[in-house]
């Protein structure tokens, strides 16, 4: 079987270009953490060593969302899913396990009371802040020109005009200044603290994430006139959080529609078709008249009324009714599957010798029907990722979350006059797709019996 | 063969039938009723209102009637509620009355909703509750706000009786004996309609209450009389008229690349086939499985930008604006929609393409395997000869099948085409629905999405019969 696959890679190079993409997209999925974060993997501050991103990793104030914790769970685990790759249940169960516990008894927020971590963050956001603005300094002209000719009037061409967090932070100071200005002493502390900060941030070594400093839900600042100006990865979205940092976790819904569906959807289809192939009779005819109502429904209608009408607009419900509408495909290949296996002479042995019906159809029957099934298994993987990001396309995805659709749908809004939001997911989305297809086909052919 | 075709239509009313409940179950499923609470009557939420007349009349229970919102969705079993069911609720609202913190006004709504719903089938017990003397005069009192309410008709022919129910509705702080007379007067009224009514329902009766008195039935009994209803916030359209308007235009976005795609894949598949191994069919199967991947919401704005305004070509609508179009000759009018629809048209149209395209590859090679093929070329047949006739027919066979198939996915492709396109359509239509929660126009779009999805399979068996004469459907 692998001699197979490796003779149509070897036909077929652009298939290792493929593999290899849908590698390093896997591996953009379960390291994002440690490519795009606020947080430092090491930090040397004042003589202590600081690991804040371990120590953020399953904080669910920092990651939210469920995907990413179990992703930043798995991390973890990799070594003891590689270890026990031959036991393959033990570390999933483990897994399980942890996770459900960590969902009751959560970690705590690294800063609190009684350890240093407030003041590393305080000089480490100071320090961020004042690198952005670095970085952006060498778009201020052409800025400056853009903001004038957009707002009319005298604007004075000074860093301060920069849309980042830098100057958000200085416009609070200076308001607070002019609030206390009765106060000398209160102005003389807040100018104390700015120094300390000023004389802290050049002790502090750091090593950041290796994309981009920002975390994908935190403000980043930036906004649509500065975006004209930047490189595609230097980006923000509508909402001013970073495209791509949203880019680098949205790989990891990508990857949960596409896989959890497609389990889902297999975990109705397979039995009911197997079931049908093998009973025949009436079991069949029932099965087949039920496929041809269902499949009668026109499918992406269907998926965006539901989803509209439920008004849930959830990741998770997405899923399952992917999975609903996404059955049938398995059903019929593993039912046409089933009718030439359940005459074989090894299924004829079994009867006679008298094993149980159930027996023989999970058993004997359907690991034999799953050859067809893992036939289509990256199509179908194909067709879910698709579905999910052309209803989130639509403005019916996840609120929040940086599914490719959902930034799709953002770059949507000011299309076709600024486009710059709408293509870089469209091309990782476009591109995963095209993968998946290719690496389909490879597999296809390698399982395709005919193709000797 | 036409024993065939008869089972397939006798099949599509029953397939239409079941998404028709598919889709009400999904609808009635939705989180608030088709509209919600508020939207009607914002004093009908609150719990301001207390009173019992408008408590009993207030405009959102008779909205709530007119649009049958008072039954169940599907099966009504309420004609054997309990006693002690009716009891307990009539607690709860009496409680709320008299100001107990126990009960909530969430609750206290839904369980008046409950009571005002379940009357009409609970005549016979609330009745009996009402004669009660042993129960206290609040109890009696809900139970008679209750027996009006189910004794009130809505279709407006009973207007003497309606009069006579209301002119006993219990006052709030009715004495013991008013309340007792008015229940005297009711338990007449009661015993005159009590056979014409069909207040307290045999077994047989009960069974058919359980399946007609629902939403569904009725819903469905509208259906079959092809009532739709109206837009909701335009009640002088009708749902049908607005989707039959519509629908032409998203056949000529759907239709078109599916003729096209027929002529293309065999031309590509063809190639493919008999070029199978070499570089240029290597090529052109790697450029058909990339066009397969590409989602049509990228391909959508990729035509918009980067074709349509680099080129001049139209990118908004299905044809000029009605002031210029109405100025045009027909050729120019021909010519005018055949600008406007090109790129819509390569939207749908690239993706079934290249899947067919490959799909006919694969048929071409499996059927030129066949023996009858190389009987063919034994016999010398010429290369074209074989080609065309003896492949070519029994590929046309699978090719209408799949193509025929694939018209719900034409049109779901073309419901996100329409709205990047902005053309006035039947998917965007749709779409535009869904946002605004138009429940008619999406019940009925649905509908019609199946039916033209059915049609489309049906169309595929009657060309598979007559295209495959071997094919005997019995």
């Amino acid at each position: 079987m692998i001699e197979k696959i490796q003779k149509q890679f070897r036909k077929q190079p652009v298939a290792l270009l493929a593999a290899i993409f849908l590698s390093l997209f896997f591996l953009t999925a379960l390291f994002a953490p440690f490519l795009a974060s606020n947080q430092p993997i090491f930090a040397v501050f004042e003589g202590n060593f600081y690991f804040p991103l371990f120590r953020y990793l399953l904080y669910p104030g920092f990651y939210t969302k469920p995907i990413d914790q179990a992703f930043n769970l798995l991390i973890l685990f990799l070594p003891l899913f590689l270890l026990l790759y031959k036991r393959i249940w033990l570390p999933t169960l483990l897994f399980g396990l942890t996770f459900l516990f960590l969902h009751f008894f959560p970690v705590k927020n690294p800063v609190g009371p009684g350890n240093d971590y407030q003041r590393f963050e305080n000089v480490l956001s100071y320090t961020l802040e004042k690198e952005q603005q670095q970085r952006l300094l060498p778009y201020l002209p052409a800025y400056h020109a853009l903001l004038q000719e957009r707002k009319g009037g005298k604007i004075e061409m000074s860093p301060s005009i920069l849309p980042t967090l830098w100057n958000v932070r200085q416009r609070g100071l200076q308001e607070e200044k002019e609030r206390k200005a009765d106060q000398p002493e209160a102005i003389a502390v807040i100018e104390q603290h700015q120094n300390d900060l000023e004389e802290a941030s050049k002790h502090l070594f750091k090593i950041m994430p290796l994309i981009r400093p920002f975390h994908y839900e935190q403000d980043a600042g930036g906004d649509q006139l500065l975006n004209t100006l930047l490189p595609w990865y230097k980006l923000t979205r509508v909402n001013r959080k970073d495209l791509t940092s949203a880019l680098i976790f949205g790989t990891r819904i990508s990857l949960v529609v596409g896989f959890g569906s497609v389990l889902l959807a297999a975990l109705i289809g397979l039995p009911f078709g197997a079931a049908a192939g093998y009973f025949t009779r009436w079991v069949d005819l029932l099965f087949s008249r039920l496929l041809e109502v269902w499949e009668g429904m026109p499918v992406f209608f269907m998926l965006l009324m539901v989803v509209a009408i439920t008004e849930s607009k959830s990741i998770w419900w997405l899923i399952a009714i992917i999975a609903v509408f996404g059955w049938t495909t398995f059903a019929r290949y593993v039912r046409s599957e089933a009718l030439r296996i359940r005459n074989l002479p090894y299924i004829l042995a079994a009867k006679t010798y008298g094993a149980s019906e159930g027996r023989i159809l999970f058993k004997y029957l359907l690991p034999n029907a799953l050859v067809s099934f893992f036939a289509i298994l990256p199509f179908s993987i194909l067709g879910a990722i698709s579905a999910e990001s052309g209803i989130s396309f639509l403005g019916l995805g996840e609120e929040g979350s940086a599914s490719l659709g959902v930034l799709m749908d953002e770059g949507r809004n000011h299309f076709p006059a600024e486009s710059y939001l709408l293509w870089p997911p469209a091309i990782l989305l476009t591109l995963t797709l095209v993968s998946f297809a290719i690496l389909g086909d490879t597999v296809k052919n390698a399982l395709d019996p005919k193709k000797d | 063969m036409l024993k065939y075709i008869s089972k397939r239509l006798l099949l599509l009313p029953l397939t239409l039938f079941l998404i028709l409940l598919f889709n009400f179950i999904v609808l009635n499923l939705a989180p608030g009723e088709p509209s919600s609470v508020v939207q009607i009557s914002p004093e009908g939420s609150q719990s301001s209102n207390r009173g019992t007349a408008s408590s009993l009349m207030d405009r959102y229970l008779i909205f709530r009637e007119h649009y049958g919102l008072t039954l169940p969705i599907l099966f009504n079993t309420w004609p054997s509620t309990t006693k002690e069911t009716i009891l307990e609720k009539i607690d709860h609202l009496q409680a709320f009355e008299k100001g107990a913190a126990t009960v909530l006004a969430k609750t206290y709504e839904k369980d008046r909703l409950y009571l005002f719903d379940h009357a009409r089938f609970i005549m016979p017990k609330l009745l009996a509750i009402m004669e009660n003397n042993s129960l206290s005069p609040e109890v009696r009192r809900w139970a008679t706000l209750a027996f009006i309410r189910g004794g009130f008709v809505f279709d407006g022919s009973s207007d003497a009786s309606n009069r006579m129910l209301i002119s006993l509705l219990p006052e709030k702080k009715i004495s013991a004996e008013n309340l007792q007379k008015n229940i005297d007067q009711l338990k007449n009224w009661y015993h005159q309609v009590e056979q014409q009514r069909d207040y307290s329902p045999n077994f047989q009766e009960k069974v058919k209450i359980f399946f007609t008195e629902t939403r569904f039935w009725r819903y469905f009994s509208r259906v079959l009389t092809l009532d739709f209803g109206t837009l909701r916030n335009d009640n002088t359209r009708y749902v049908i008229d607005e989707v039959i308007k519509r629908i032409p235009i998203s056949l000529t976005i759907a239709g078109i690349p599916l003729i096209l795609t027929f002529f293309l894949c065999q031309f590509f598949g063809y190639w493919g086939a008999y070029r199978d191994g070499k570089l240029d069919e290597r090529i052109l199967d790697l450029t058909l499985l990339i066009l397969f991947a590409i989602p049509v919401f990228v391909a959508g704005p990729f035509l918009i930008e980067w074709v349509g305004l680099k080129f001049g070509i139209p990118v908004y609508g299905f044809s000029s604006p009605q002031r210029i179009y109405q100025n045009l000759t027909s050729w120019e009018r021909l010519k005018d929609i055949g600008a406007h629809i090109f790129l819509p048209v390569t939207a749908v149209l690239y993706g079934s393409f290249a899947a067919q395209s490959r799909l006919t590859k694969h048929l071409v090679q499996d059927i030129s395997h066949q023996e009858f093929i190389q009987t063919a070329r034994a016999k010398g047949l010429s290369e074209w000869t074989i080609a065309w006739k003896h492949i070519g027919r029994n590929l046309a066979i699978v090719l209408v099948t799949s193509l025929a198939g694939s018209l719900g996915v034409l049109l779901g492709g073309s419901l996100i085409v329409e709205t990047l396109f902005e053309i006035n359509g039947f998917g965007r239509f749709f779409y535009e629905a869904i946002l605004n929660r138009d429940y008619n126009v999406i019940l009925f779009s649905s509908i019609a999405g199946s039916f033209l999805t059915l049609l489309g399979y049906l169309l595929a068996d009657i060309s598979y019969t007559l295209l495959d004469p071997r094919v005997h459907f019995t």
